[in-house]
């Protein structure tokens, strides 16, 4: 019986996610498939793949910002914004996390990019810049 | 005092100077990582053979670019580097500093100086991978490289833009070849480049400890990347050493580099590419493992005048296994080189060194860059010594010889013996072609064989001391007149009149 790759997987499940209504019962099939043919370990890499796929479809993107203490409702959608206008995407999914290493400034993430602005990332640039 | 408060009105100028912004960079993150090999996910925008940078600082290359992940070598520790870390692209193709100051240095293969003689500052920097000179751009080889190894500069002359492999088992002085020729550029106008891939640090710091001795460091660059640094730094330092030798050609200098050995440069390419995985072919070395020679050679070159007239002499070695030459790598890159010096275990421990084997030996364009004078002699030369090979093979089985059999036989001994040389003690090409022609025209066959080194060595002090006009005029001449032959034969005959040996047989 030969392999059948995550991304495969991922696909096949997001194109019966679509076309169906009862997303729990295809959900329930798809786990016991995965079973059948041995292959639940890889379920972490289906998930990652799926969301990826889903992403791309939906023309949305999953970005992460790192500040040292909470922001406001405003400061996050500008965030929000400012992503799309880079992306040219409709929808930003956003997630928080608090580092009060940064010190200051804040580190938005979104597929390959970083966009860098904390305090302890302008230290180490000044850094090695001093010789 | 002053200097303390110069400091720091420095470090506050600096820091004022410095402009704070927002950075944009690419990430990526390590998936897997081991073996010197790490497999990044992200970095879609990631070229072929482009820096990259993990989270503690040390530097990887992209190898493999595929659909969602590349595959990537760490040019130094990679203990450090954990799974999930960080990777940041730098936009830069590997590049590393050339310039004058690299001149007299030890380097590893990324320039940094491991002379402990101080930080190497250069303005310019080379990427280590680059397309060779074309068709346009090159000259025919007519400039001659002073080996000051006779065997060599007589019979398998070397041109400056030529590569010329030496090939050899292990222990039977190919290093020694090369060493010597590097160290007999003294005042001939050259630079050179020692490549030491894979070889152990004690051999190579015996080595320094000797190019100091000479004065051989003043023109020469060491880039060592030793047995126990990881692959890919074995793997990229012959790329390193031709940027910085390139750096020289391309100022109009003439270079010689030594690639010792590449052997053990494939053998790390093997090896990469295996953790790579790459499909293995034959000896389990990957598909372009040609390619990684050719295009390394191909780099040497010798400019036309347009392009300023340098070259890039390159003197590869490669160790066989038992005097195989038939195997991949050596085959390989004889095909690739301009000629071969073979070496052999045999003649090495018959006593004949440099071990050279002259009949497999072969320059295929060395000889259009060999001076007049050298050309003449040296024909008379090979003649003498294949037709020694012949006789020497059947005169084992009788003694009753005709005369010219015995002559020839008698002749050939001291051809032999003339072309036996010591380490580290090269001959100038003046001197090679004065003691060919004797040889030659018959002035030495009265002097026994057992003695001839004697008389080779204290011929040549005789030479600096009577007979410098004579070293001049050939030097300035570059052509054996009739009126240099003369005088040759005349210095040959003083001198001969000096030796107590032959007197005494008389």
């Amino acid at each position: 019986m030969k392999k059948i790759k995550a991304k495969i997987y991922a696909q096949v499940l997001y194109q019966l996610s679509c076309e169906t209504d009862d997303l729990d019962s295809v959900l329930a099939n798809f786990v016991k498939l995965l079973v059948s043919r041995n292959q639940l370990s890889l379920i972490n890499e289906i998930i990652n793949d799926f969301k990826q796929i889903y992403n791309k479809n939906e023309n949305q993107v999953d970005a992460q910002v790192v500040t040292p203490f909470a922001l406001d409702k405003n400061t996050k959608h500008l965030i929000e914004d400012l992503i799309r206008q880079m992306n040219t995407v409709k929808k930003v999914e956003l997630t928080e996390i608090i580092d009060k290493e940064l010190i200051g400034g804040l580190v938005v993430n979104f597929d390959d990019t970083r966009i860098d602005t904390s305090i302890k990332k302008q230290l180490s640039l000044l850094k090695n810049n001093i010789k | 005092m002053a200097d303390k408060t110069h400091i720091i009105e420095s470090l506050k100028k600096q820091i004022e100077d410095f402009k704070s912004q927002a950075v944009i960079e690419k990430v990526g993150k390590v998936l897997e990582i081991g073996d010197g090999i790490a497999r990044i996910s992200g970095l879609s925008d990631c070229m072929a053979s482009e820096m990259i940078q993990f989270e503690n600082g040390e530097i990887g290359v992209a190898l493999n670019l595929e659909e969602d992940s590349i595959g990537a070598i760490i040019l130094g520790d990679y203990l450090g580097i954990k799974e999930g870390d960080t990777v940041k692209t730098t936009g830069q193709i590997l590049q590393i500093p050339v310039g004058d100051n690299l001149v007299g240095r030890v380097v590893d293969p990324l320039g940094n100086a491991l002379d402990g003689k101080g930080e190497i500052s250069t303005k310019q920097f080379l990427p280590i991978e680059k397309i060779a000179p074309g068709v346009i751009t090159r000259s025919s080889v007519n400039q001659p490289v002073q080996t000051g190894i006779k065997a060599i500069d007589s019979v398998i002359p070397i041109g400056r833009g030529q590569r010329e492999l030496i090939i050899g088992d292990r222990q039977t002085g190919k290093t020694a070849l090369a060493i010597d020729t590097i160290i007999n550029q003294k005042g001939l106008n050259m630079k050179c480049v020692y490549v030491a891939i894979g070889q152990k640090e004690s051999k190579v710091s015996k080595i320094i400890a000797k190019f100091e001795e000479t004065g051989a460091m003043e023109y020469t660059t060491v880039v060592l990347a030793g047995a126990s640094d990881p692959a890919s730094l074995n793997y990229i330092a012959p790329y390193s050493g031709c940027a910085i030798a390139e750096y020289f050609m391309d100022k109009g200098e003439d270079v010689l580099i030594v690639y010792d050995d590449l052997s053990k440069h494939a053998v790390a390419y093997r090896e990469i590419s295996l953790l790579l995985r790459r499909p293995p072919g034959r000896e389990a070395y990957p598909g372009d493992i040609f390619y990684l020679h050719s295009r390394l050679l191909e780099r040497s070159a010798k400019l036309n005048k347009e392009n300023g007239g340098g070259s890039l002499t390159a003197l590869p070695i490669i160790e066989t296994q038992s005097g195989d030459v038939s195997a991949y790598i050596p085959t390989n890159v004889i095909s690739i080189t301009d000629g071969q010096i073979y070496l052999e275990a045999d003649l090495f421990y018959q006593g004949i060194r440099p071990a050279l084997n002259a009949g497999l030996s072969v320059s295929r364009v060395g000889s259009a860059a060999q001076i007049k004078a050298m050309k003449k002699v040296a024909g008379k030369l090979k003649l003498d010594l294949a037709q020694y090979r012949e006789l020497a093979a059947f005169a084992q089985f009788g003694s009753d010889l005709d005369e010219g059999t015995k002559k020839q036989l008698e002749r050939g001994k001291r051809v032999v013996e003339i072309m036996k040389q010591d380490q580290y003690k090269t001959v100038e090409v003046t001197k090679q072609v004065i003691i060919f022609y004797a040889l030659g025209q018959g002035l030495l066959d009265d002097i026994p064989v057992d003695k001839i080194k004697e008389f080779e060595d204290k011929f040549y002090e005789f030479l600096d001391v009577q007979a410098s006009d004579l070293l001049e005029s050939i030097k300035t001449e570059g052509d054996l007149t009739k009126k240099i032959e003369e005088t040759i034969t005349k210095t040959v005959n003083d001198y001969k009149e000096t030796l107590d040996y032959l007197i005494v047989k008389e």
